[in-house]
């Protein structure tokens, strides 16, 4: 039962290749392991769902006020 | 300071405000500490002008600034200490089995159709935050930000194995939190 080595090969699967024997180990163990066969899916999720956090879905900007005051701050410095 | 140095401030904030905020609000996820971290960032960078020797550009050079301060920011935040939680057993019966209650249900693919709700959002960025403040920006910086394996290696200062661990530790932990943050409400 070893779930922590097999997760662990799904993630390090995401970043590079593996080799036949991890990718094996990985299909042998889902056989009778719920918890990995539920945890791919559950990571590919997570995968999808953080990137949509970044780029064009801005999550929040500076007004133009906000970007005068800084200014005014900056040339208030001494 | 004279005068070249206060144009060039202004002009700071209309060319890298935007930039320098985006990157800092999707590490924060608080607008008003983003937006003072980017008004530190300038006047870090005021104060420090006489070192900037143009080695690199000057959004680098900001871009630095910012990123150290988000690192004490979150370095900060962490000072009240939680234990290390193991999602895995190290009883020799059931070593490297999933802890009880901690066990992947398969669910999380339904949440994906929500994208657009806030709420899922906020718990997104709430996991994050619970991360250990060592592997945040390496998180953001991969599966945020989706920058290269090699270009977050060196940017952190990490081999490619750390990487895959650290990675690997943080989602076992992001999948559990999102499971019991946005599931099983």
């Amino acid at each position: 039962m070893n779930c922590e080595k097999i997760t662990y090969y799904i993630e390090k699967g995401y970043l590079t290749e593996l080799n036949i024997t991890e990718k094996i180990q990985i299909k042998l163990h889902q056989l009778y392991c719920k918890c990995c066969k539920n945890y791919e899916p559950d990571s590919l999720t997570l995968n999808k769902v953080f990137k949509l956090l970044a780029g064009e879905n801005k999550v929040d900007e500076l007004s133009k006020q906000e970007k005068e005051a800084i200014k005014t701050a900056l040339e208030r410095m001494d | 300071m004279n005068e070249t140095v206060k144009i060039d401030a202004s002009t700071w904030v209309d060319e890298y405000a935007d930039m320098l905020f985006n990157y800092a609000i999707i590490r924060v996820n608080d607008h008003e500490l983003a937006k003072d971290l980017v008004q530190d960032t300038f006047i870090s960078g005021l104060k420090s002008l006489a070192n900037f020797e143009g080695k690199s550009t000057v959004k680098t050079w900001l871009f630095s600034i910012l990123k150290r301060k988000i690192i004490d920011h979150w370095r900060k935040q962490e000072s009240r200490k939680t234990k290390a939680f193991s999602f895995f057993n190290s009883e020799r019966m059931s070593k490297g089995g999933f802890v009880e209650g901690h066990q992947p249900q398969g669910k999380l693919p339904e949440i994906e159709a929500q994208m657009e709700k806030n709420e899922l959002r906020e718990a997104l960025f709430y996991c994050i935050g619970a991360l250990p403040s060592k592997w945040k920006g390496i998180v953001v910086d991969k599966l945020v930000e989706e920058k290269e394996s090699e270009d977050v290696c060196n940017d952190h200062d990490i081999t490619a194995s750390n990487l895959w661990v650290i990675i690997h530790r943080a989602k076992v932990q992001l999948r559990d939190c999102l499971e019991n943050k946005w599931l099983n409400l």
